[in-house]
């Protein structure tokens, strides 16, 4: 059966937010992974890897990103510095900080942990309810 | 420099609510991306034309005002109520006006500024006070400072056209007021790229409340902006309707249209009925 009306709106505004508040956490991950990754890099080839590395299916706003490079600066997990594009405009070069290794594998870790636990759930949600 | 990338970043920057020095850089890195992003469109795309990929660029990168606000400092959202408004603006004028008086006039109206920080002070507790205790009767938006509806379209490299299939959102039962925010805005081009659309557009905006009763239907023209001409077309109306509970419609019809509307619709609570 197809929800509409209001209760077809609660689930769209519910799986909107979760969608956001999932990728908001993840994408800053995966930013901070990317950086560690490849070394010092700006934000457009940042990007690219991740698209490369996901075969394409990471989807999001790309504009999204820079902000959230902001917040891994402010934190001081990256660094950054302007360098000379080779053509074009200058680019701003990210390149992680020793802090921002540590928490990147402290994330990794607590990534992998979450991850288990919530297949776990899943597994042992949908076998109690075929059984 | 393409004039649509420029746009696109003059908007953000306008947007932006960080220093001088810290816009510039924000847009020079954004500038990056998104030049570099249209070059590389290019290369594997030749067939398109550049001001094609730079409009679907500029739609992948997401709407300028929302990347803006993203920027914004943590701790540091937008205040929604005018009057925790008010109190900062005073606040700010007050202590501006003691740092002037303390540096021009000696060290007895040093003392004086002092007095007058500790009454700002004074007066930004009791003020932040007051705002709590007024709060809950304050107009607010319901839940959190997210709009119900937000709606971009940018039509650039090719004018829109036709009627698009009517949007809907939900209006909740406790919304009493729905301010509807939009923004119809030509662009700047250049001759060349002028030459190539349509000199006149137009495009009508239709809300509908849950009953079908038509709150709002008006029509706006619009002429692109040649580069080096004076700005003129711009639209911005700021609405507001008594709420009605249910899925509202809005509908947009293009006809030869070159330009950006922008909407955005927030479900408000009334003073006076909040629950404390």
């Amino acid at each position: 059966m197809v929800a509409s009306g209001p209760k077809a709106a609660d689930i769209e505004r519910f799986r909107e937010k979760l969608d956001r508040e999932l990728k908001a956490g993840v994408v800053s991950l995966l930013l901070l992974l990317a950086i560690e990754r490849s070394g010092p890099d700006y934000g457009y080839r940042i990007l690219k890897n991740l698209q490369e590395w996901s075969g394409g299916r990471l989807a999001f706003k790309e504009g999204t990103a820079y902000p959230l490079l902001q917040n891994l600066e402010k934190s001081g997990l990256v660094t950054s510095y302007w360098g000379d594009g080779a053509s074009g405009p200058p680019r701003k070069y990210y390149q992680t900080t020793a802090l921002g290794r540590e928490a990147l594998a402290a994330a990794l870790d607590e990534w992998e942990s979450l991850t288990d636990s919530v297949s776990d759930i899943l597994r042992n949600a949908k076998g109690a309810k075929r059984s | 420099m393409t004039t649509l990338i420029e746009n696109y970043l003059r908007e953000v920057e306008a947007s932006l609510r960080v220093d001088a020095a810290r816009k510039r850089q924000i847009v020079d890195e954004l500038r990056t991306h998104l030049t570099e992003k249209v070059a590389d469109l290019r290369a594997s795309h030749p067939e398109r034309s550049a001001f094609e990929l730079e409009q679907e660029v500029l739609h992948e990168f997401g709407n300028p005002r929302d990347l803006a606000l993203a920027y914004q400092p943590d701790g540091s959202a937008v205040l929604t109520s005018a009057a925790g408004d008010i109190v900062l603006r005073v606040g700010h004028a007050v202590g501006r006006g003691a740092r002037a008086v303390g540096r021009g006039t000696g060290a007895v109206l040093k003392w004086t500024a002092v007095a007058l920080g500790i009454l700002l002070a004074i007066s930004l507790g009791v003020g932040a006070w007051a705002y709590y205790e007024v709060k809950p009767y304050i107009p607010s938006i319901i839940e959190s400072s997210d709009p119900v509806y937000t709606y971009y379209e940018s039509c650039v490299g090719t004018p829109c056209q036709g009627a698009l299939p009517a949007d809907t959102f939900y209006v909740r039962p406790e919304a009493q007021t729905v301010r509807f925010d939009l923004d119809v805005r030509p662009v700047r081009l250049s001759e060349e790229q002028a030459a190539a659309v349509p000199a006149n557009g137009s495009v009508r905006v239709v809300v509908a409340d849950p009953s079908g009763e038509v709150r709002f239907d008006r029509t706006y023209e619009l002429s692109p902006m040649v580069e080096g001409s004076a700005a003129g077309g711009r639209a911005r109306q700021l609405l507001s309707w008594s709420a009605v509970e249910g899925n509202w419609t809005v509908a947009y019809t293009f006809t030869d249209f070159v330009g950006t509307v922008q909407a955005q619709t927030y479900a408000i609570r009334l003073p006076f009925t909040a629950d404390r």
